[in-house]
């Protein structure tokens, strides 16, 4: 019936006027009374859902146009919104895909890319439906969408704010009610503007997701130690890269804490106040690469070192020399290097964590590697062996054994390691 | 374990993969994996759909889909496997093959025997040059599935003519009348490189 009604309207003009109706089609949404029935039918849909759909549903009008939606980021969102009901019997997580994949079969949204196994890894959401669910979610002060081309003055108390192609502005909005703030903007510039000023209001202290998708905006160190403050969040994704040397022990305080995705970053340890976040379900810290003072490459490390004192002066390349020093130091350099991230500690008390990367056993503890075990929820782990002793590779084989949920495994050997895979492949590991 | 990546040295297959039953996807890198047990091992794997090797992964020069082995296989990703001369797909072997990947791969023996994969969607050459395109093409045009060979640059870049040796020069010679037939036909090839089916 929308396709017809469209083509009814379409069948009115002509075809040079095509393009022009096509742009104008949200607009005409709202006043042309033919299309009326358009929105009538696909509002009739969206009204027609349970109720705790309705919210998951207009949620997915942060996303930009024609995005392509993962399911996992999105589960993950809408648990952290708080949209996903508890059932007994399963996981939360489950009852999320449950309600995802229940859209799909709605046809509310599409399907777009399958897994290996034939299940729906991400969706994206018609033109004409997003229209819809963004004019719905304007009225009902659910989401903010700010866009250069768009009407960005926003005097109302929205809860949901994604920034899609626009400059962050100083705007005139009440922040106070601020559940998301999520950042799409990709730069052209490729500047990465520091987002600190935005996010250190005290205002945002109810906010419960940040998430950078977009490349645009950078969090710094100051930027991390302000959104640490930020004790209801639950959902922290700080972009794909990042300059961060450490993080913040003031993380501890941030008990409802679920998400924690660091993305590329300079922290080579995690802080051991992490290990009270009980809630936590993924952490991902990944390492930056060095660039000049590669510790596996001796003879360009000693050049780089003599010529240190120029790279620091040099406004180019001082940036980079003060990241390979900062983990270089706190690291300790070795020439068998691992990257990734020291673990503490007590991580076995993180007893909901799903997804762990990136570990470098070589710099974690013996009893921390142990601990490991105890993660029996753990899906996904990553780990660096480069330069770890026999003893830490066996108590980690150990370790990895008694991971029964375990469905993905990442492992990174030195060139120098002694029999490279071999304490892993010989171990009577993973039979099961 | 579903999904598993190594990234380091192996050396030789060890009878510790018999043990991946569940395992769907494999990425192996660095691994330096000699030829005698590494297909043998991996084609047993009843659940495996993806298999990415990636520089150093394979040391061997053929690498081959022996009868009746991945029977789940889906993908096949080779990135800038060094010393890989000769992709061999045996009759019986991966029943289930739908897309075939070959980066930066210099195939100085060819692809033989897409033929025998009956569910083949999809070929594609991305900076890759291949010995005896021409009897690939052949393979993939003749195919009951119509599958699409895919090409990132012109057909002359991936050609890397026939094999070298005195055998291979008799066939060249047999092959000229073909190989200028088959150029127009690689050009709409390239041309047609997204539609669902490749040129008669």
């Amino acid at each position: 019936l929308a396709i017809l009604t469209i083509g009814g309207v379409l069948a009115t003009k002509k075809k040079a006027e095509w393009e022009n109706f096509y742009q104008k089609l949200p607009s005409e949404l709202e006043s042309n009374p033919s299309l009326e029935a358009i929105r009538r039918v696909l509002t009739l849909s969206y009204n027609h859902l349970p109720s705790r759909l309705k919210p998951c549903f207009l949620y997915l009008s942060i996303f930009p146009e024609d995005y392509e939606i993962k399911r996992s980021h999105l589960v993950h969102r809408w648990i952290a919104e708080g949209f996903v009901r508890a059932k007994v019997g399963t996981t939360i997580d489950e009852v999320g895909k449950e309600y995802f994949d229940e859209l799909i079969s709605r046809s509310m949204i599409q399907s777009s890319e399958l897994g290996m196994e034939g299940s729906v890894k991400t969706c994206r959401v018609h033109d004409i439906m997003r229209d819809i669910i963004v004019s719905i979610s304007r009225e009902e002060n659910f989401v903010h969408l700010v866009q250069s081309n768009g009407n960005n003055v926003a005097e109302e108390n929205f809860r949901h704010v994604a920034y899609h192609d626009s400059m962050c502005q100083k705007e005139a909005m009440d922040w106070r009610h601020i559940r998301s703030l999520t950042f799409f903007t990709e730069g052209s510039s490729g500047l990465g503007l520091d987002l600190t000023p935005s996010i250190s209001s005290a205002k945002l202290r109810m906010l419960r997701v940040l998430d950078l998708v977009g490349q645009n905006f950078r969090i710094t160190q100051d930027g991390i130690n302000k959104i640490v403050l930020l004790c209801h969040l639950k959902y922290l994704n700080v972009g794909a890269w990042s300059e961060i040397y450490t993080l913040p022990s003031g993380i501890g305080n941030m008990q409802g804490l679920r998400i924690l995705d660091m993305g590329y970053t300079c922290i080579t340890t995690l802080p051991t106040n992490i290990t009270k976040l009980g809630d936590l379900h993924v952490i991902r810290c990944n390492r930056i690469a060095y660039s000049y003072l590669v510790p596996n490459e001796p003879v360009h490390c000693l050049f780089d070192t003599l010529r240190l004192p120029f790279l620091l002066a040099d406004s180019h390349s001082r940036a980079r020399a003060i990241r390979d020093l900062h983990m270089g130091c706190s690291s300790g350099w070795s020439r068998t290097g691992g990257d990734g991230v020291r673990v503490p500690r007590g991580i076995g008390n993180l007893k909901e964590l799903q997804i762990l990367e990136y570990v470098d056993i070589r710099r974690t503890s013996s009893k921390a590697i142990k601990e490991l075990g105890e993660l029996t929820r753990l899906r996904k782990l990553a780990i660096g062996t480069n330069g770890a002793s026999k003893k830490k590779c066996k108590i980690l084989c150990e370790s990895i054994e008694k991971l029964s949920s375990l469905r993905s495994l990442s492992v990174e050997v030195g060139e120098h390691q002694d029999r490279g895979l071999g304490w892993l492949i010989s171990s009577p590991l993973l039979a099961t | 374990l579903r999904s598993l990546k190594l990234y380091g040295y192996i050396g030789e297959m060890t009878d510790w993969f018999r043990n991946l039953t569940h395992l769907v996807k494999i990425f192996l890198y660095k691994s330096q994996l000699k030829e005698d047990k590494t297909m043998e091992i991996l084609g047993e794997l009843p659940k495996l759909m993806l298999l990415q090797f990636f520089p150093s992964a394979y040391l061997g020069e053929k690498l081959v889909f022996g009868m009746g082995a991945f029977l789940n296989l889906r993908t096949l990703e080779n990135f800038h496997v060094e010393h890989l001369k000769e992709i061999i797909f045996e009759e019986g072997t991966s029943p289930q093959m739908e897309t075939v990947r070959i980066m930066r791969c210099s195939l100085r023996s060819g692809i033989i025997g897409v033929k025998h994969l009956p569910c083949l969607k999809v070929i594609s050459l991305a900076r890759s040059k291949v010995a005896r395109i021409g009897m690939l093409e052949e393979e993939v045009n003749a195919h009951p599935n119509r599958p699409v060979l895919r090409l990132s640059q012109d057909r002359s870049y991936h050609d890397l003519g026939d094999v070298e040796g005195s055998h291979a020069e008799v066939e060249a010679t047999e092959f000229i009348p073909d190989v200028t037939g088959e150029i127009s036909q690689v050009i709409t090839l390239v041309t047609t490189d997204r539609s669902a089916n490749p040129v008669q």
